[in-house]
């Protein structure tokens, strides 16, 4: 049934999918190099005076299959950084490539098409849906926009959709404020997955929701890569949540990575001082033990300090 | 005239409730506690087990068509619930102060932060020969960089932290005996989040406060509670000191959020 929502060529909408795996074993999913972006500092007249540099020559690239994380405080670029990868925020300069293809090179309708592949997920489950749009036609709206299916097809898909993120389909014709928190989490989640993405940018998805929903929200994104072999790029000021779900972390700090490893020796072995900064200041669930808080001066920071291997595939700016 | 080896807030078999067409739903079930002077509860539970509600009826804000349907609160040995509105208002933000979650929906956003601290002051009526100059100090209090020029700025000029210092600072104006804090560092990044807790618990023992403090959050509870009290559904599962209670919990519910709490650091 949900074959006929296919285009010529394409890959299916639904299930499980042999044309992703190992689709492109030579380049990396998402290959990120000396992205930089400013923001204009106060009015245009000013401008040449002082840009605001939110991202700073970043450079990484995420697997096939993976989560990569990126963690930091709010302004440090993090947000920035995925919305750049999606072009939802024109970079001012880099590279950014999708399957070894130039996505900031693609023309209009490229990119068009290339949404269908990247997909996000936004930080406030309840701003990020049309407060005057059924859930069920906030979920369908991205088919209607790429024009795939009829509308029984489009509604059967919507209803698979449903299923798949764990809502009953008889939530379809309510509205988002008749929802929870973590309801509304799981339409913003339906809405990224209808066009079968390979790539999501998860930008703080769970931070607004406590914690039991949390869990459950985590699971169910962990359960759908299993699943649909996504790729993750998440975004987070949960060092807790980062440290369960991430396969990679890379750490923001004013606009640039201060270090990249795996989350396991991250954890286990930060390296850069703000790196051991931010994990300190975790409260420990243990009240015999003290959170040990060190503070990092931020007049040690040097912004042109390149990310160095100090040790296998553990890399800081030192 | 009040023993001081009374709690500072008793509350006794509190229920609240809202109406629906088969009667009252409670909200907050039979509920007792109590918080001693200088003693730091934590109030822990999800969200809509009741936990912000209860902190609420100490205050006599429960939303209506909430209501107080029975129990006692007692505050420095005055019953609360049956206090009149006027009387109410000298012990509301004067002997209690409350710091939201959110600071930025908390602030006025065309006022300044000097004119709002300002403001408690000239709400509760306290004889200060110089509020500004209060409001400057309080300011400083709470350890907010270069207070002259702050005071005088609105709340969108200011960072989550510097909002919820100023929200600290109005929560302080009248010296309160109590502090309700809700949820006060859940919207701010881990290491803002570090420095707004300390700065409570150095209010607290310098002041002398008293401090509710509702979060679902335990490594916050271990690292600032004395004791904790643990909701669920709108009643208290489970309570005791600090570390009882993470060395041995004794209700299925505390131990799940235990467990769930540990799984998220390996450290």
């Amino acid at each position: 049934m949900t074959g006929d929502l296919r285009e010529k060529g394409d890959r299916p909408l639904f299930g499980s999918d042999s044309s992703r795996k190992g689709a492109c074993p030579l380049f990396p999913l998402i290959d990120v190099r000396d992205l930089v972006k400013t923001y204009a500092r106060g009015g245009r007249l000013l401008r040449r005076s002082g840009d605001v540099l939110a991202v700073d020559r970043v450079s990484f690239a995420i697997e096939e299959g993976e989560t990569f994380g990126l963690v930091g405080e709010s302004g440090s670029g993090k947000s920035t950084t995925g919305r750049c990868i999606l072009r939802l925020v024109e970079p001012t300069h880099g590279e950014i490539r999708f399957r070894g293809e130039n996505v900031l090179a693609f023309s209009r309708e490229r990119l068009r098409r290339a949404r269908r592949e990247m997909q996000m997920i936004f930080p406030d489950p309840y701003s990020s849906l049309n407060p005057r749009m059924r859930v069920g036609t906030i979920v369908e709206e991205p088919l209607v926009i790429h024009g795939l299916g009829t509308r029984p097809e489009r509604q059967a898909r919507v209803a698979e959709l449903f299923q798949l993120v764990g809502l009953a389909s008889s939530m379809s014709r309510r509205y988002p404020h008749e929802l929870s928190g973590g309801q509304c989490q799981r339409i913003g989640l339906a809405r990224a997955l209808a066009l079968n993405p390979s790539f999501i940018v998860c930008d703080e998805p769970i931070s607004a929701l406590d914690l039991p929903l949390q869990t459950q929200v985590v699971e169910l994104l962990l359960d759908l890569q299993q699943r649909l072999g996504l790729t993750y790029l998440f975004i987070a000021h949960d060092l807790r949540l980062v440290e369960r779900v991430c396969t990679r972390v890379a750490v923001m700090y004013r606009g640039r990575i201060v270090e990249l490893a795996s989350a396991s020796r991250l954890f286990e072995a930060p390296h850069h001082p703000y790196t051991r900064a931010l994990l300190s200041a975790v409260p420990v669930p243990d009240p015999e033990r003290r959170t040990t808080g060190l503070t990092f001066d931020p007049s040690t920071f040097n912004p042109s300090a390149e990310l160095c291997e100090v040790a296998p595939e553990h890399w800081a700016a030192v | 005239m009040t023993p001081s080896d009374q709690p500072l807030v008793e509350i006794d078999r509190l229920t609240v409730g809202f109406p629906s067409t088969e009667g009252w739903i409670h909200a907050v079930s039979g509920v007792s506690l109590a918080v001693a002077r200088g003693e730091t509860l934590a109030l822990v539970g999800e969200s809509g087990c009741g936990k912000t509600l209860t902190a609420l009826s100490i205050l006599r804000l429960v939303p209506p068509p909430g209501q107080i349907l029975s129990g006692s609160i007692r505050f420095d040995g005055r019953e609360i619930t049956t206090l009149a509105e006027a009387e109410m208002r000298l012990v509301r933000g004067a002997r209690i102060g409350l710091v939201f979650q959110e600071p930025l929906t908390a602030l006025n956003p065309v006022l300044t932060i000097g004119w709002q601290i300002e403001e408690t002051l000239r709400v509760h009526r306290m004889t200060t020969p110089d509020p500004r100059a209060r409001a400057l100090a309080l300011l400083a209090e709470v350890a907010v960089d270069d207070p002259a020029r702050r005071i005088d700025e609105y709340a969108h000029q200011l960072s989550g932290g510097l909002r919820q210092r100023a929200l600290i600072a109005m929560a302080l104006a009248c010296r309160p005996a109590l502090l309700i804090a809700d949820e006060p560092t859940t919207a701010l990044d881990v290491t803002v989040q570090a420095e707004i807790l300390n700065l409570l618990m150095r209010l607290k023992v310098k002041h002398g406060l008293a401090l509710l403090l509702i979060t679902h959050d335990l490594g916050v509870v271990a690292q600032t509670a004395d004791r904790v009290a643990v909701m669920h559904a709108g009643r208290i599962v489970e309570e005791a000191p600090v570390r009882t209670l993470f060395r041995t919990p004794q209700h299925p519910y505390t131990v799940g959020l235990l467990r769930e709490a540990a799984r998220r650091v390996t450290r």
